[in-house]
């Protein structure tokens, strides 16, 4: 079949237009799916952003309880409630024997429930001053959430240049942390 | 001249088909072949030929038309000029749309002979050869045929095709008119008649072709009828080598227009190509995050997410270890402070502290002043307050005093005060110096 020139030039231009006339009815389809999903990815950036902001916060308290941990050396994931009162009273009167003190009560209770206690403890020793000093040191770092309630010094006076101490002191109750979180904010 | 016309290349289009003669050697090809330039330059490297030069091209007489036209005496340049404003008058295009040429009438001052064809006839052929380096150079093949005859006076020329019938008519050797003609069901006898009242003046038809045409011809036409296979290339080839080609016009396209296509046709298609896929390139930098980075943004947020499960407890965590430290009053900065008070010779009986802030002391001083000087010192260090002596009395028959103390003390664990510094510059003194003696 013979084609003119002037024929060509026709099929040519009208291709041509079919072509733009696709090009523009599926180009713009296109564009607007790529520009939903453009949309979705920023959006998705946004909110990792925001949440990542949100995290920074976290990141300080995590080096923060690093450092609390090591200054008080109490790490409360391997404290449970049930054991703590009595691992703590028997490693107190450990760090007084090693003191070189001499116990000569302790009384436990029940602690102040509103003060998120857990127990209290009345602890009465007696030895030279370098001693108590050390003793009041260590309770400090012992590991066991322990707060000095009061302390009361006096001459030992069987034993000249000796000093009683007797130690209130309180346990607190780590449990009740947790529990004040999970309740609902109002 | 002939070895001139040896080393020339010669094309004929006939039927669509572009026949090719140059050194002895034919071919041909079609003329709408998209590969014509690659089988011209096949041709060319076949025959030897070198690139470049001209090229002489015979081409059909449909579109060809013929002018006399009389010119004014003048300077060759003018009459370039004015030849081209009498084209725009006299023929249907402009100069620049169409391959023209022209020739002086011999014997008639001032007057040329134009021929000119449309431009579309001939482009193609002159775009195929122009990779070559060759210029092409159109002449009408039926005007080119009749010149073969050196003697002939008023001379017709027809050529029979299957579908077209071509005539060309001479007077004295000068072309004078070319006509098309096609058959429209008209049988040989109506055709024969048609086309010898068009030739009719001429004293030689001479007819290439169809037999059974020219048989009809010879018993209509007035004259002398001559009955030819027709003329191939290599016989034009010779008429090329010899001055009589000098009687027809050569026509040429534009020179403007030679070069203007190479730029708006060839070279802008390549650089919008490659301008168009930059601009995609560049368009799609916008979606490669979407594409490539979703993934990505998708896993750090599933991260993120568990690690968030775990916050909480680190709020709790953080509290609770706060509340240790905020509650850990600084119960031997409080003593030391008081021992840095109390003067020498201080009895301690009794010290009492909490953490709410109570102090109480019972204990022998020295004298009286010392009380004094130890309130007055406990008050300047910072971390008491409202000291009061409670109770001073003297033991009977001694200088010493009793006395009964009570206070307030900071129980913020991080509070300073200028004694502590005092105090811990003391210390540190005394832990250097027994460093430098055990040395």
């Amino acid at each position: 079949m013979n084609i003119s020139e002037r024929d060509k030039r026709t099929l040519r231009f009208g291709g041509i237009a079919i072509v733009a006339y696709l090009f523009l009815f599926y180009g713009v389809m296109g564009f607007k799916k790529l520009e939903t999903r453009r949309a979705g990815y920023l959006e998705l950036k946004r909110n990792a952003q925001g949440i990542r902001q949100m995290m920074d916060p976290y990141e300080t308290k995590l080096l923060l309880i690093e450092k609390l941990r090591g200054t008080s050396g109490v790490d409360p994931s391997k404290l449970t409630r049930e054991t703590v009162v009595a691992l703590a009273s028997a490693d107190i009167q450990k760090v007084a024997l090693s003191s070189r003190l001499k116990v000569a009560s302790i009384r436990e209770a029940a602690g102040n429930s509103t003060g998120r206690e857990l127990a209290a403890m009345r602890m009465e020793a007696a030895g030279p001053v370098n001693s108590v000093m050390g003793l009041l040191h260590q309770l400090k770092t012992i590991g066991y959430p322990l707060v000095i309630d009061s302390m009361e010094l006096g001459i030992d006076k069987r034993k000249p240049g000796n000093l009683k101490i007797s130690l209130q002191l309180v346990i607190l109750d780590f449990e009740k942390w947790k529990n004040e979180r999970k309740q609902p904010r109002a | 001249m002939a070895g001139e016309q040896q080393n020339q290349l010669l094309l004929r289009l006939r039927n669509n088909r572009l026949e090719f003669h140059a050194a002895g050697r034919s071919a041909s090809a079609a003329a709408d072949s998209a590969e014509l330039t690659a089988e011209l330059r096949e041709f060319v490297r076949s025959t030897g030929l070198p690139e470049g030069g001209t090229a002489w091209c015979f081409i059909p007489a449909r579109g060809v038309t013929l002018r006399r036209i009389k010119l004014p005496n003048t300077t060759p340049t003018n009459r370039e000029q004015l030849l081209r404003l009498q084209i725009e008058r006299e023929f249907p295009l402009p100069p620049e749309e169409m391959a023209w040429g022209w020739r002086e009438v011999a014997n008639r001052e001032g007057e040329v002979l134009v021929a000119a064809v449309k431009e579309d006839l001939v482009r193609p052929i002159a775009d195929a050869l122009r990779p070559l380096g060759l210029s092409a150079q159109f002449l009408p093949a039926i005007l080119s045929e009749a010149l073969v005859d050196e003697n002939a006076e008023a001379l017709a020329l027809l050529h029979i095709d299957a579908a077209v019938l071509e005539l060309a008519r001479f007077e004295r050797g000068i072309p004078t008119s070319v006509r098309t003609f096609s058959r429209n069901g008209e049988d040989d006898h109506q055709m024969a008649k048609r086309l010898t009242g068009a030739a009719n003046g001429s004293q030689i038809l001479q007819c290439s072709g169809d037999r059974q045409l020219i048989g009809a011809v010879e018993e209509v036409f007035d004259g002398t009828v001559k009955s030819t296979d027709g003329n191939d290339l290599a016989s034009l080839a010779k008429l090329i080598a010899s001055d009589r080609i000098n009687k027809i016009p050569v026509l040429r396209l534009s020179a403007a227009k030679e070069t203007a296509p190479r730029v708006s046709k060839s070279l802008p298609l390549r650089w919008m190509a490659i301008a168009a896929l930059l601009l995609m390139a560049l368009a799609s930098t916008r979606y490669i995050g979407p594409f490539l980075g979703k993934a990505r943004l998708q896993r750090e947020l599933a991260e993120i997410e568990q690690r968030q499960t775990g916050f909480p407890a680190i709020n709790q965590e953080v509290n609770f270890l706060q509340h240790i430290q905020k509650n850990q009053p600084p119960y031997l900065a409080a003593m030391a402070v008081f021992s840095d008070a109390a003067p020498r010779g201080t009895k301690i009986e009794a010290l009492s502290m909490d953490r709410r802030g109570e102090f109480s002391f019972r204990g022998q001083l020295q004298n009286s002043q010392n009380a004094s000087d130890l309130r007055t010192k406990l008050i300047e260090s910072g971390l008491f307050s409202n000291v009061v002596l409670e109770e001073q009395s003297t033991v009977p028959n001694k200088k010493q005093v009793n006395v009964r103390i009570t206070a307030r003390w900071n129980t913020d664990p991080k509070a300073k005060s200028e004694a502590l510094k005092r105090i811990d510059a003391k210390a540190e003194e005394n832990k250097k110096s027994t460093t430098g003696t055990r040395r």
